[in-house]
């Protein structure tokens, strides 16, 4: 196998609860251990699967990903550099897409990714932009402040500001979440485009669907942990993925938090 | 650095198409115009200037200089206090029962002490270090006017000979004469700027407003530079209170901080793009003041100030402005969400306020080191200037302070853009 373009190394994230969220936990610790050893790698070419349930820490890994938070332990590498010491590469040769990170309702598509191209110290490449602005349709709101458009066109110009820079590394937390059929499909297809350009991709997701059709491998967390890793094909074999994640998951969860 | 151009870019065409902003921006400067020029025009009600006439004693008054103190508008009777036979108490008597309106007292032979002085100065080519000349031997006859010690210089370093001298004594409770006052002191003022600073005008620690009560115009000028920081504060909160915490808010930070750029340049430019709106804003308090003040203050018009003045005003405006605006910035970040960052903000216009109320309260004679402390320094530079005696070295210390508080918000900034508890934590 070629080299591997991210290297997670036991990766450890904990968080000061406040009271009010321990409220919320129902816990009475201060800290929550939100990721806990994880190690996993992904290659160019191949879709990296992070299934996992809700609070399971695949946020917060792909967030150490891309550099937003750093890791209490372990270490990240993205094209073979510390993501932690180098955290500009890191994030030049990275796009992240999560629902956390918003645009200004202010502007419009045109601007932004111009605006954003600069920031990645690029001059706005028009092809590309035209290209991924008809994949997505959002050529003909090009010109339409961000605050008119519909939250699922707000996603797709997301998804493709965060790729004005044509990173090799894609890390997607959920790119399918509160889209429709139509949109998600879309999304998943340019997905498997990216993945035949060599692009190494990385997806978080609790929907097994999307995770058997997409990933080429799968970590499954549960609380944190790698629960299990492999292929697809090894992991799930003539069972569905579903049947195989309760069975990880009721092994795996009753270990001490 | 193109970056960071980027960025700046973006947030002013934000900012400057945003009505709301845009209003806000005008507002405070319209605000003070308008207030204080109802309170100018109360005050200007109580008397009509041009109405009355006032006496005027003057003592060993130079003849050129004679139309300086007959102002146009004004009807004014100059008295030679000598040919009267008047002692000084007789006529500082006089102004205190209103009779006589001001008394400009000029040094025994000022005229001839000026003129050896000047041709000293060109002897000795320097033309500022004049004071320093001890064999200068015309300087000692001009101090020996025994029955007032007050003459005996005191603004100026110790073995120096005595700087001629004009004293105007007035009393500030009677609105002809602080009017008369105000126009004598900046035409002295403007003619001592064009000889290089050759003589004084009410140096020294003599007291020369008479007045036993404090006037609407005192009260009001002692409150302005309170009232001018508290419109800059006002001005920056607008827009920095909120600017962070917004984006922290709204998600768009998370964004940026995604990208390839130094937490020290977007601090940077945060600071920048935020100081623009803030600084029109205080420019245009700043005009609204300045355009109020000849109905606020008898006499006083906008030539009142000179170049000096107006750019040293100009200058301590736009530092406060952008020292304001970088600690709102930060207080901005630190806060979670945008009520909590108005809500800090707020409290910290009552401690500016408290700071602003001490400046006139603390005694006049602050040592250099209270110029360090932030809002007092600004505020008593304002007095300083506006009440034309202008301090250089608490205006250098007062602006060197400013820019250090920047550059360590700046820093502070940019640590905590770094910190992924202040821009991530819930
Ligand atoms: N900034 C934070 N402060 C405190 N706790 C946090 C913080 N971020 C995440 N957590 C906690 O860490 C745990 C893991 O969160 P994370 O968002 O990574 O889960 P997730 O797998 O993405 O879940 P979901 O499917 O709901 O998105 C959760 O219990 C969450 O409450
Ligand atoms: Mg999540």
């Amino acid at each position: 196998m070629n080299q591997a373009a991210v290297v997670c190394k036991d990766l450890e994230k904990s968080f000061r609860l406040s009271k009010k969220q321990q409220k919320i936990e129902k816990t009475p610790d201060r800290v929550k251990r939100a990721v806990r050893g994880l190690s996993f790698e992904a290659y160019p070419g191949e879709i990296f699967g992070l299934l996992g349930s809700n609070g399971a820490g695949k946020t917060t890994t792909l967030r150490m990903i891309a550099t937003l938070i750093k890791p209490d332990g372990g270490s990240v590498e993205i094209l073979g550099k510390d993501a932690v010491a180098f955290p500009d590469f890191a994030r030049s040769n990275l796009g992240f897409l999560t629902s956390e990170l918003k645009l200004e309702d202010y502007f419009t598509p045109n601007y932004l990714y111009r605006y954003f191209s600069e920031l990645h110290g690029l001059d706005e490449n028009a092809d590309r932009k035209r290209m991924l602005f008809e994949k997505f349709g959002i050529d003909k709101f090009a010109e339409v402040r961000v605050a008119d458009l519909s939250t699922g066109m707000k996603q797709k110009l997301s998804l493709v500001i965060s790729l004005v820079h044509d990173p090799a590394v894609i890390v997607f937390d959920e790119p399918t979440n509160g889209l429709d059929v139509i949109t998600a499909k879309a999304v998943t297809d340019y997905l498997g485009e990216l993945k035949n350009e060599g692009k190494a991709i990385i997806i978080s997701t609790h929907i097994f669907s999307l995770a058997e059709k997409l990933c080429d491998r799968i970590g499954i967390i549960v609380d944190g942990r790698m629960a299990a890793l492999s292929d697809k094909q090894t992991l799930v074999g003539d069972r569905s993925l579903e049947d195989v994640f309760f069975d990880i998951y009721s092994m795996a969860a009753p270990a001490e938090t | 650095m193109k970056k960071i151009a980027a960025i700046i870019k973006k947030d002013l065409k934000r900012y400057f198409n945003d009505p709301r902003i845009l209003v806000s921006l005008f507002l405070p400067g319209i605000i003070i115009f308008v207030i204080y020029s109802i309170i100018g025009g109360i005050i200007g009600d109580m008397t009509d200037l041009s109405d009355e006439e006032y006496t005027v004693y003057t003592l060993n008054l130079p003849e050129p200089l004679a139309s300086l103190f007959t102002p146009e508008g004004m009807n004014v009777h100059l008295v030679d206090a000598a040919e009267r036979g008047l002692g000084d108490e007789a006529v500082l008597e006089e102004i205190h029962e209103g009779k006589v309106s001001v008394y400009v007292k000029f040094d025994e032979n000022f005229k001839e002490n000026l003129n050896l002085w000047l041709l000293g100065q060109l002897a000795q080519n320097s033309p500022t270090d004049g004071a320093q000349t001890p064999t200068d031997p015309s300087q000692t006859p001009a101090d020996n006017t025994p029955q007032d010690p007050a003459d005996e210089p005191s603004g100026q370093p110790t073995p120096a000979p005595a700087v001629p001298q004009v004293k105007i004594y007035y009393d500030s409770s009677d609105v002809g004469s602080l009017a008369l006052y105000n126009v004598y002191a900046s035409a002295l003022d403007a003619l001592e700027d064009g000889l290089s600073n050759l003589f004084d005008v009410n140096g020294g620690n003599e007291t020369f407003d008479l007045a036993e009560v404090e006037t609407a115009a005192d009260i009001m000028s002692a409150f302005m530079p309170m009232i001018m920081i508290v419109f800059l504060w006002s001005g920056a909160m607008m827009i920095s209170a909120e600017s962070i915490a917004g984006e922290k808010e709204r998600g768009t930070m998370a964004t940026l901080l995604a990208t390839p750029i130094q937490r020290s340049h977007i601090a940077l430019a945060k600071a920048v793009s935020l100081s623009v709106p803030a600084l029109i804003s205080s420019m245009c308090s700043f005009a609204g003041l300045m355009l109020s003040l000849p109905g606020l203050m008898p006499g006083v018009t906008l030539a009142h100030y000179g170049f000096g003045e107006y750019a040293a005003l100009f200058l301590l405006n736009a530092v406060t402005t952008v020292m304001f605006t970088v600690i709102l910035t930060v207080v901005s970040t630190l806060s979670r969400s945008v009520k909590e960052a108005s809500g800090y903000s707020s409290a910290l216009m009552v401690g500016i306020m408290v700071v602003g109320m001490a400046n006139s309260i603390a005694p006049e004679t602050a040592s250099p080191a209270a110029f360090l402390i932030p809002v007092f320094g600004a505020g008593r530079c304002y007095s300083q200037i506006m009440s034309l005696s202008f301090n250089p070295l608490s205006f250098a210390i007062t602006i060197a302070a400013s820019l250090f508080y920047i550059a360590v918000g700046v820093f502070a900034l940019s640590r905590l853009f770094s910190n992924e508890r202040v821009m991530f934590g819930k």
